[in-house]
Order: C-alpha cells, then structure tokens, then sequence
C-alpha cells in the first residue's frame, strides 16, 4: 500500500497531537503557509483561467454555485430533526457544509498530480465560487428571508474575508500577467508540495485538539462529519459528469461538495451568529470530515470518478 | 420517535454505508480498510448515544454558546 507523502505529513501530524508531543509549530508559520496556498493556488487558476475562458465556464460555474447553495438545504434537516440541534446551530453548521475547505482541495490536487490524473486547471474559480452561497443560505436558514446581507460588516466579513480576497486576488493576478508569471513561478509552484506538507503537519496537530470537543458534544455529530461528505462528494461527482468533466475534474468538484468550510465561514459566522456554538462547526468540520477526506475520500471519490468516466 | 432513537438509527445508517463501501472496495481489490474501520467505530458511538448524559449534543445541553 502506498500513500501519499503529503497525506502522511497530515498522519505524523495526527499522531504527535495523539502523543501530546509538543513540536515547536509557530503561529506566524501556520498563517505565512495558509497565505502561500490561497495566493499560490488563485495564481494557478488565474494562469489557467487566461488560457481557458469560454461562455462553458460560465455556464459552469452557474451550476457550481447552484451546488453551493443546495448543500446546506440538505445539511440542515438533518442537523435539526435527525440530531436535534437548535436553528442556529444547525443552520450555523449547515453554512460549514455547504462551503469548502481550501486545504482538502489542495490535497486532492497532490493526489491527483501524484496519480498523474488530469484534471480542469480553472478549479480554483469553483473554490472561490462555492465559499459564498452556503454562507448567505445559512444566515436564511437561521434567520429567515429578512436576514440576507443586510448588515455592513457581515457582507464585509462574508464577501472581504482574507482567504477570499487572497485567492480572487491571486486569480486576477494569474490572469492578468501573463508571462511575467513565469518570474514568481518557482516560489509559488515549484514550492507548493512542501508548503503543502508543511500545512498538513499543523492541520494533524489541531485536529487532534478539535476532537476532544466531540467527546463531549456527540456521536451524532461525528456521524454528520462522515455522511455529508460521503452524500454530498456523490452528488458533486454526479454534477462532474453532468457536465461533462474530466476524470480529475468529477473528482476535485466531489472533494469540493465533500469539504466542509473552517476558515472562511467560521470568520463569517462569528458575526452573523455569534450565539451559535462555534466548537460543535469545527469540531465536526475540522475534526471528524477533514480527516476522513484527506484519509478515506479523497480515494474514494477517484475511484467513484473513474466508475463514472468508465475508465 | 425519540431524538435518541432516530440518532441511534441515523449513526447506525452510517456505519452500515461505511462497511458496505469498504466490502464492495475490498471485493474489487482496492484499499477499503479506512472505510471498514470508521464504520466498526460508529457501531459503538450509536450504541452510547442517549446512554450517557455527558454525551448529548449543545441543543439538549441547553444550547450553551462558546462563541465569543
């Protein structure tokens, strides 16, 4: 069995956080690497975007936002009925799953690199495009019609939030620059896999501390953070093949549909709902789906990917 | 039907897709074992839910807010 050196950085991660070993991880590391990705992924898309733009990207990424808007109206009965969370923590934790984490998606593109399977080099417009929606539609779950965008710092944070400013910018960027590109390229692409590794020793070591809130706040939840990724990494697949997409572009719009937000959206919701109970949305999101898309998904979608492409 | 029981009955769903997965994976000769022990590790989680007061979710604790 081989695995992927980067999803291994994420186990030593995992397994020093079990151990209580204290590495020497600063803070100010873990927000330059968070940087790096977001730019160095919005620049790749930006490059890929110059090259590639069509009326079908558009027509696309209508659909990828569709996606993002139907996945938390699935999340949310589930999170209010089957586990009997208040409105505004299953809304809250609604609005997590319907957007998506940023660092799934980069190493589901190491994997596939890895795999040497091809896939649309546009995706990182889809990311950007799917952190939004879930974030609106959670605050009408929670608050009604009424609610939307109506206060100033809430569109600030939802629509100016750093992780989105950094990827469009690092898009437009890309796009724009054409082939003095060439100039930051190997900082930002040929740098990417270690930065990668790097990030994924530090998500290891906070995972191992997100867990211990679901000791005491549930089974039920740890069974969400495995269902949704599963329901939603199928319909995401389904979608990919819809729209006639790659055997890596049914895979990557899978782990986007899987992955749950911790970054962008919990920033969000701080402002939007602060009664909502942060630790249950990142507890699951970070704790329990993290993980088991970096270790059992991500596979899991590639193979359903190939089923699909008959491959 | 009690919150207990449709948890109970939705933790043991998904223990029983993961395991179905992780059979089907194994029987076409592909890696299944992650699967096939996350959904042996739901098994006892839908057992202990309702079982013991510690673990209930926020809502039933009186839906206490950490948030700051």
């Amino acid at each position: 069995m081989q695995l992927d050196a980067v999803v291994l950085f994420f186990v030593l991660g995992l397994a020093a956080g079990i151990l209580k070993v204290r590495l020497p991880f600063p803070g100010g590391l873990y927000q330059t690497l968070t940087l790096f990705l977001l730019l160095a992924i919005g620049l790749k898309g930006g490059a890929a975007l110059a090259e590639h733009a069509s009326l079908r990207i558009v027509q696309e990424s209508l659909l990828v936002v569709g996606f993002g808007v139907v996945l938390p109206l699935l999340a949310f009965p589930l999170l209010r009925y089957v586990g009997g969370l208040n409105r505004v923590n299953a809304a809250a934790i609604a609005a997590h799953y319907g957007s998506v984490s940023v660092a799934t998606y980069a190493v589901a593109v190491a994997v596939l690199d890895a795999a040497g399977v091809a896939y649309e080099p546009y995706f990182p417009l889809f990311v950007v495009l799917l952190e939004i929606p879930a974030i609106i539609v959670g605050l009408v779950l929670a608050k009604g019609l009424s609610a939307g965008l109506a206060s100033r710092q809430l569109a600030h944070e939802t629509l100016l939030s750093p992780g989105i400013v950094l990827m469009v910018g690092g898009l437009l960027i890309g796009a724009f620059a054409g082939d003095s590109l060439t100039k930051i390229s190997p900082f930002f692409m040929d740098l990417f896999q270690g930065a990668l590794a790097l990030f994924l020793l530090k998500m290891g070591l906070i995972t191992t501390e997100q867990l211990g809130a679901l000791k005491q706040d549930g089974p039920f939840l740890t069974a969400f953070g495995i269902f949704m990724p599963l329901l939603a990494g199928g319909l995401g697949a389904l979608l990919g093949h819809g729209l006639g997409l790659s055997v890596g572009g049914i895979t990557l719009l899978a782990v986007l549909g899987a992955s749950a937000s911790y970054i962008a959206v919990p920033a969000a919701m701080r402002v939007a709902l602060p009664q909502a109970n942060a630790t249950l949305s990142m507890a699951a999101s970070l704790g329990i789906t993290f993980p088991f898309n970096v270790l059992a998904g991500i596979p899991l979608y590639l193979l359903l990917a190939q089923w699909l492409h008959g491959s | 039907m009690p919150q207990h029981t449709r948890q109970r009955f939705f933790i043991l769903f998904v223990a029983l897709i993961n395991l179905g997965l992780a059979t089907a994976l194994i029987a076409n000769g592909h890696a299944g074992i992650p699967l096939g022990v996350i959904g042996i590790a739901l098994l006892p989680l839908a057992w202990l839910t309702g079982r013991n007061p510690a673990v209930a979710t926020g809502d039933q604790q009186g839906g206490d807010s950490y948030a700051a």
